[in-house]
């Protein structure tokens, strides 16, 4: 490289001085930035350290009460608050680009921050594939799907008229097919689907990191 | 497996950089392998979608040795000729560069936990699930580009873009992959090598850190080396295609001209809505190239730009039945003074610390970036005729183009309110300007004096910026 040079005029023990001076003022201006700027704080406190902080927190805890890694599921279940819902959807449905899952309006969901994204077929397809979804606001839209429909996905009790026949019970929650099938799944519901320590999602965030 | 597939992408982009010059340095050829290797792989997917043939692992993998076996003898050469500035240079304790080691320390820090967030969480960003993490299963399970769910208009919204950010998820799952957000991690890598690399011609190590280290603490864009969105992908692309430019415009060899026709040509295939970039690197090479040849230059460029852009709008017409332009305004009526009011006021909220609509300001989003920048813009004003002026050409049409496209975007079809597509969209396509501009601020005249005096001092010699003249006399 044909950087300019002129005779080194100070001593090693010089240069050693004046990197450190600067290595200092260098720490001044980062730790100045982190204090000032918001956006800098915001990004080193909570997209960084904040996040680290938590993981290592549930990997500690995984450790001390020696459970199991933690899976992508539950990853998922942590983060997506109506993952158990869309499992029970992949549990209650075969796996095939046949099954059509008819997903709720928007409007019956609006009401349950849970569900906010249930109604969305190019969210849900994500999960369901190679099943497909329609929404019940894309009736009109997407016709040929709409007239395929195999299951219902029920969510705040909507969906029930759909179905060509009377389920046993009538779970607020539940994926049923929307012809009558040879056993009707609803009389073996004895419980919420959904998992009795998820009772909400804010609750359940607690009690996996306080497991 | 996956390190496999991840090894043929840094191995196919390697050997086609050295079969164009063998004068890289590691930085750029790590850099810049995996930007143009990735790319490859999405490019045999296309072929192999457009011929019939589904695609899988083994056959991306026989299409990657073919072409490392046809580049292997440059590689070799490579290796032979640069295997020796693999070292850690001489330097003990009283001499050792202090400042730059911390910078070094904390951007490696910094680097390490987005990662470790990127890669404990998996796919969890709407658009990502909605869109790109989709695409790319269902293309690596059905070893095709157009997708069964394109029947159902079930592929989402990224399903007109461009196949090169599902295609790179798709060609890690075909390699086993669990976690596709490797990918991201990946490309931030590619992006802050790149500007390091880039920046590192021409100002000292400890200026080019500290520059990188802005790049990388960008507030939004940091957050999003941890997301499985395409806005970082893109901004490595169009970052890096134009920083080689700027370098090439600058005096340095015709390499970088053709890196930057490949890059830029890359960026239409990662995003249709970066064509302003292509334009406006059109335009300065007009502008501002020494050669006798500068319109074939350009003419050159745009067409390598154009041709990936062109294919793609076909491959859309011909196969998948839709247009790019669906989305937008069907007429150009009389401007809409709301609408442009609007968009105005959230670009003045970008560029500094007013607040508007529901997002938060500029400095909450992009730090210091773009006050900072205007502030050594003005401070240079002096210079600003002859201190690559081609860059602030190049940043101001790009800027026009993008703002322009927004602009033309009809709400209605679009099914979002502009107000919406500002605070999300746009607010992310901000980013691919960020490298372009702290590139400016970095080698501008009045930071590199005050850098090369600071070296001077730390050092005792001169060793500040290296100008146009000593670049080519080396």
């Amino acid at each position: 490289m044909s950087e300019q040079t002129k005779k080194n005029t100070i001593t090693d023990s010089q240069v050693m001085r004046r990197n450190l001076i600067i290595t200092f003022v260098l720490m001044f201006i980062l730790m100045l930035l982190y204090a000032v700027i918001p956006g800098y704080n915001y990004a080193v406190k909570e997209v960084a350290i904040r996040n680290k902080e938590k993981i290592e927190e549930m990997e500690t805890r995984r450790l001390n009460f020696n459970l199991p890694e933690i899976s992508w599921e539950m990853k998922r279940q942590f983060r997506i608050q109506d993952y158990w819902y869309i499992q029970t959807i992949q549990d209650h449905t075969p796996r095939n680009s046949n099954t059509v899952v008819l997903l709720p309006p928007h409007s019956a969901i609006d009401s349950t921050e849970e569900f906010n994204l249930l109604s969305s077929s190019e969210w849900m397809e994500y999960f369901l594939y190679p099943r497909l979804c329609v929404s019940e606001d894309e009736k009109e839209t997407k016709k040929e799907l709409y007239a395929k429909v195999t299951h219902v996905a029920i969510v705040n009790n909507w969906g029930y008229d759909k179905l060509k026949y009377v389920p046993y019970s009538k779970p607020s929650e539940a994926v049923l097919s929307i012809e009558k099938p040879k056993e009707d799944s609803t009389k073996s519901v004895d419980q919420p689907l959904k998992k009795f320590m998820w009772t909400d999602s804010s609750a359940h965030r607690s009690d996996f990191l306080n497991q | 497996m996956t390190f496999v597939g991840i090894l043929m992408v840094y191995l196919v982009g390697a050997g086609i950089l050295t079969r164009i010059s063998r004068e890289w340095t590691w930085k750029e050829l790590i850099a810049f392998s995996f930007l143009i290797g990735i790319a490859a792989e999405t490019f045999f997917m296309f072929i192999c979608d457009v011929i019939g043939f589904h695609f899988n692992s083994i056959v991306l993998f026989f299409a990657s040795f073919a072409v490392v076996a046809m580049f292997y003898d440059s590689m070799f050469t490579y290796w032979q000729n640069k295997k020796k500035d693999i070292n850690l240079g001489t330097w003990t304790l009283k001499t050792l560069n202090y400042p730059s080691v911390l910078l070094g320390l904390v951007i490696f820090y910094m680097f390490y936990i987005i990662t470790q967030k990127n890669l404990f969480w998996p796919t969890t960003e709407h658009d990502a699930i909605g869109s790109f993490d989709k695409l790319g299963i269902v293309m690596a399970l059905e070893g095709v580009i157009k997708i069964s769910l394109f029947k159902y208009d079930l592929q989402g919204a990224g399903g007109i873009y461009p196949p090169l950010f599902h295609g790179s998820i798709a060609y890690l799952y075909q390699f086993g992959a669990t976690q596709p957000k490797i990918i991201t991690t990946l490309y931030f890598v590619s992006l802050l090598l790149g500007f390091y690399a880039m920046c590192r011609m021409y100002v000292s190590s400890l200026s080019a850190l500290f520059f990188t280290l802005l790049l990388e603490m960008v507030p939004e864009l940091y957050s999003h080396a941890a997301l499985l969105l395409g806005n970082l992908p893109t901004t490595a692309y169009v970052g890096n295609a134009a920083l080689v430019l700027f370098v090439w415009l600058h005096g340095r060899e015709k390499r970088y001209f053709i890196l930057s026709c490949i890059l830029t040509g890359l960026c239409l295939w990662i995003r249709s809505d970066t064509i302003g970039f292509a334009l406006a690197g059109t335009i300065i090479i007009g502008l501002y190239s020494k050669s006798e040849i500068k319109w074939r230059q350009a003419g050159i460029y745009l067409a390598s730009a154009l041709l990936p852009f062109i294919i793609w709008t076909l491959y859309l017409k011909l196969k998948i039945q839709t247009t790019q332009g669906s989305r937008f305004v069907d007429h150009m009526g009389a401007i809409n003074m709301v609408k442009l009011k609007l968009m105005l006021s959230y670009v003045l909220s970008y560029f500094s610390w007013v607040q508007y609509g529901n997002m938060p300001p500029g400095i909450q989003l992009y730090g210091l970036t773009f006050m900072l920048s205007f502030l050594v813009i003005l401070a240079n004003i002096r210079n600003i005729k002859r201190d690559k002026p081609y860059i602030l050409i190049f940043l101001l049409i790009s800027f026009a183009v993008y703002f322009m496209i927004f602009y033309l975007i009809d709400e209605q079809k679009q099914n979002a309110p502009i107000a919406s597509l500002m605070e999300s969209s746009f607010k992310r396509g901000m980013f691919c300007f960020i490298p372009p501009l702290l590139f400016y601020v970095c080698t501008s005249d009045i930071v590199a004096s005050l850098t090369g005096r600071l070296e001077v001092f730390r050092t005792g010699r001169e060793a500040g910026m290296k100008d146009e003249k000593t670049v080519q006399q080396s």
